[in-house]
């Protein structure tokens, strides 16, 4: 009698202890998937990737830093997305196009492309930029990319079941701006000329490569733009003259590539905004990146020089 | 094999899976294996040094409470105490010591021969030593009886809840649970899960996100203005508490699953309104080996004004040569012993009523606080010379807006989870809730989501997971 008592008393206890663990996994699992619904609902709003037949900006820190979405909106009276992530490489702004593209099949009306002299080396640029994709991992072309990219197995499926280790702060905060309608991206602080001429005397500068497999990464994208009726605009977003000058004959091979893909396919252009901005070096924060006032200026400059590039819209 | 990894939570399963299911005359030897794996995952050779202390303090503790002869069992007891801070001196404090003197001995234009070694510390070697230490001591003073298993000894030294990082038992308090027959209840494995979470969420929300943080601001605190380097030390306030506390929790948690008990170590001790209320609070089980085996042989406080300013001093002085090698922990123990000294000159001018004011109370809240603060600058700072800029710069240098780091947004996330930490442990105060144990006026499913919640904090806010800062003591 006192067994089957202890029993069923071990038993209760057991039923209790599920009925709590299924309570904390229901109430887990719908914060997890609730809160990603609201923070997705921001990252798209932020890049723009619920706006059809737009000009999608797409490109990496120097865009974010160097072109005011808002004003050029404005100036273009057109829809404009900002698709663009600090330290997104190449292959990662390749990817953020065909992901537009994917969400929009009929495409944006054009991409402005951010190009820059390192943008075929691939050092020096964050390993861990995958992880910007995470959220959008349930996009097919997304998640090939991050089981590509993944630094381990584990971190691949935590993401797949957990939504919410999707993001880090970079992302939240993206998400949280695009909530609250906050597109500003301006920085203060002034390009120091002589600091960069040190770090380039201790070897500290990121050196220019050109890795031929990205430069044919980049061709195969340019030609599957071409062939889908894209238009794309090759955009220099300006950086300093000191800093383009660092290693010319690299810099200037790199330019010439970027003429060449504008002659070879009909739906691509090059425009080119270093000057005359480049040398005016109150503009920079940095040695790569506009300030709020460069990026003024900069901003309306693509403006009256991007409108007549822009197909007619739909 | 660190808490905050899944591998910790598999093996964690693991045991508590195979203990319960085990017989009970397997159990102690199965821990005892489970306890070892855990520490060979650091370092397989450092096992054998653990080894040695258990060996040697179980056969003093048999020694000691096999004769009668006072002189017999105060020799085995010396030398118990010899070896055993003796390899934690040599493992610990040698090149420390060794260092020390040859820079006097080369400021005095002296040779000095002894060579700088490549000492590898073990790790958590402060913890275990002390733990095993107290057993021949508890047994010479009649507080324990001699253990005649060496295996349940042995377990109690190593049990890898509590091995790395205390708290540090006693055998009075530890050793006799590895002889109870333990049945699985269920009600105790979902305390130790929820204080399990909560220690995660300390560690890997709070703390690591804070470090990230501090350790850029410590890393060159001349850089920094006096507004930056206080946010810093504010922050490493916060930082180190839950960071530690967060490995007690994560100890006292996944002790409990398997129906062991280790003792509380902290204790809101950020609300503590005097020095020796913080110390009441702060790492209590390390405070109350202090006290029992340095404080009180020392004659305590029961004892004429002089001798209690000598005893504070040796067992403060201790303690901060206890947490690391380096002048900066002997500057932090030093000003925590200063405060004692200040506080009982202050309570001997005005002394403390019985029910002090809500004034008061919150004036001595405020100092007390500050004062740990200001101590922590020495625990944190690389150098004595980097803790004097800290403290220099805060003291004169506080006009600007401090420097939020590289990411403004992470920053506030980090003040706003301090706010969180802050408003839980008012909370606690006010008894509206525990996370130890004691009954709780919030009801069942609201704790559970409550957990669940947290469990979405980690998630979403987690840092990368780093090791805890008291490893390296």
């Amino acid at each position: 009698m006192r067994i089957s008592d202890n029993l069923k008393a071990q038993k209760a206890q057991l039923i209790r202890l599920a009925q709590g663990v299924l309570l904390g996994l229901i109430v887990f699992f719908a914060a997890d998937r609730g809160l990603d619904a609201v923070l997705m609902r921001g990252l798209d709003r932020y890049f723009g990737l619920e706006t059809e037949d737009t000009v999608l900006l797409v490109g990496h820190s120097h865009v974010v830093l160097g072109i005011d979405r808002v004003r050029l909106e404005r100036d273009l009276g057109t829809p404009v997305s900002k698709y663009a992530r600090a330290g997104a490489q190449l292959e990662d702004r390749i990817l953020m196009a065909r992901h537009y593209g994917t969400l929009h099949p009929d495409g944006p009306r054009a991409i402005v492309f951010g190009v820059d002299g390192h943008m075929f080396s691939p050092r020096g640029l964050s390993s861990n930029a995958h992880r910007l994709f995470y959220p959008h991992m349930g996009d097919e072309i997304v998640d090939a990319y991050l089981r590509d990219h993944a630094l381990s197995w584990q971190e691949y499926v935590t993401r797949q079941v957990v939504h919410l280790a999707r993001y880090n702060d970079v992302l939240l905060n993206v998400a949280r701006r695009g909530l609250s309608g906050d597109w500003s991206s301006g920085v203060g602080g002034r390009f120091d000329p002589e600091r960069l001429a040190r770090e380039a005397e201790l070897g500290e500068t990121r050196p220019i490569a050109i890795d031929a497999a990205q430069v044919a990464q980049f061709d195969a994208f340019l030609a599957e733009a071409d062939a889908k009726g894209w238009p794309v605009i090759l955009t220099f977003v300006p950086t300093t003259e000191a800093w383009n000058a660092l290693e010319p004959d690299t810099f200037t091979e790199v330019l010439t590539l970027l003429k060449g893909f504008a002659d070879t396919y009909e739906s691509v252009q090059f425009l080119d905004l270093r000057d005359p901005w480049s040398s005016q070096y109150d503009l920079f924060a940095d040695p790569i990146h506009l300030n709020a006032k460069g990026q003024r200026l900069v901003t309306e400059d693509l403006a009256t020089r991007l409108a007549p590039l822009l197909p007619e819209g739909q | 094999m660190l808490f905050n990894s899944w591998e910790y939570i598999l093996f964690l399963a693991v045991v508590v899976g195979i203990y319960f299911t085990a017989p009970f005359r397997w159990r102690v030897p199965f821990l005892l294996v489970a306890s070892y794996f855990f520490y060979m995952q650091w370092s397989w050779k450092l096992a054998f040094l653990i080894g040695f202390v258990t060996l040697f303090n179980f056969e003093a503790g048999r020694r000691i409470a096999q004769t009668e002869d006072r002189f017999t069992r105060r020799a085995w007891l010396w030398f118990a105490c010899v070896v055993s801070l003796g390899i934690l001196g040599f493992f610990k404090y040698f090149n420390f010591f060794n260092d020390s003197f040859r820079t006097i001995f080369e400021m005095a234009n002296m040779t000095y021969m002894v060579p700088h070694l490549d000492i590898i510390l073990p790790v958590g070697i402060s913890f275990f030593t002390f733990q095993a230490l107290s057993y021949p001591i508890d047994v010479y003073r009649g507080a324990h009886g001699p253990e005649r298993s060496v295996m349940r000894f042995s377990t109690y030294v190593v049990f890898f809840p509590q091995l790395i990082a205390g708290p540090i038992e006693r055998a009075t308090t530890l050793l006799d649970q590895f002889s109870t027959h333990h049945r699985f209840d269920t009600q105790r494995f979902a305390e130790g899960a929820r204080l399990i979470i909560w220690g995660l969420f300390k560690k890997i929300v709070i703390a690591d996100r804070l470090a990230l943080y501090v350790d850029d601001i410590y890393a060159h605190p001349e850089l920094h203005d006096g507004s930056t380097l206080l946010l810093a030390t504010y922050f490493f306030t916060f930082q180190i508490y839950c960071d530690f506390s967060a490995y007690s929790d994560i100890a006292i948690g996944s002790a409990r699953m398997l129906g062991y008990d280790l003792m509380k170590n902290f204790n809101l001790p950020y609300f503590a309104r005097t020095i020796t209320d913080f110390w009441r609070r702060w790492h209590i089980s390390l405070t109350s080996w202090f006290t029992s085996y340095v404080y009180i042989p020392l004659g305590g406080s029961r004892t004429s004004l002089p001798k209690w300013i000598r005893n504070v001093w040796i067992v403060f002085l201790l303690s901060g040569l206890w947490h690391g090698a380096a002048w900066t922990f002997v500057v932090w123990g030093g000003l925590h012993a200063a405060y004692y000294m200040v506080q009982r000159g202050w309570h001997a001018i005005l002394p403390v009523p019985d029910r002090p004011s809500l004034l008061r109370s919150a004036f001595g809240l405020l100092v007390t606080f500050h004062a740990v603060v200001l101590a922590w600058v020495f625990f944190r700072a690389a150098s004595i010379e980097d803790a004097w800029i800290v403290v220099t710069r805060i003291l004169t240098d506080l006009g600007g807006m401090p420097d939020l780091g590289s990411s403004r947004f992470s920053t506030m996330v980090n003040v706003l989870l301090i706010f969180f930490l802050l408003a839980v442990q008012t909370g606690q105060v006010r008894g509206w809730f525990s996370f130890y144990f004691s009954e709780s006026r919030v009801p069942r499913p609201l704790q559970i989501s409550g957990h669940a919640l947290l469990l979405c904090g980690i998630a979403l806010l987690g840092a990368s997971s780093s090791a805890f800062i008291y490893f390296q003591f």
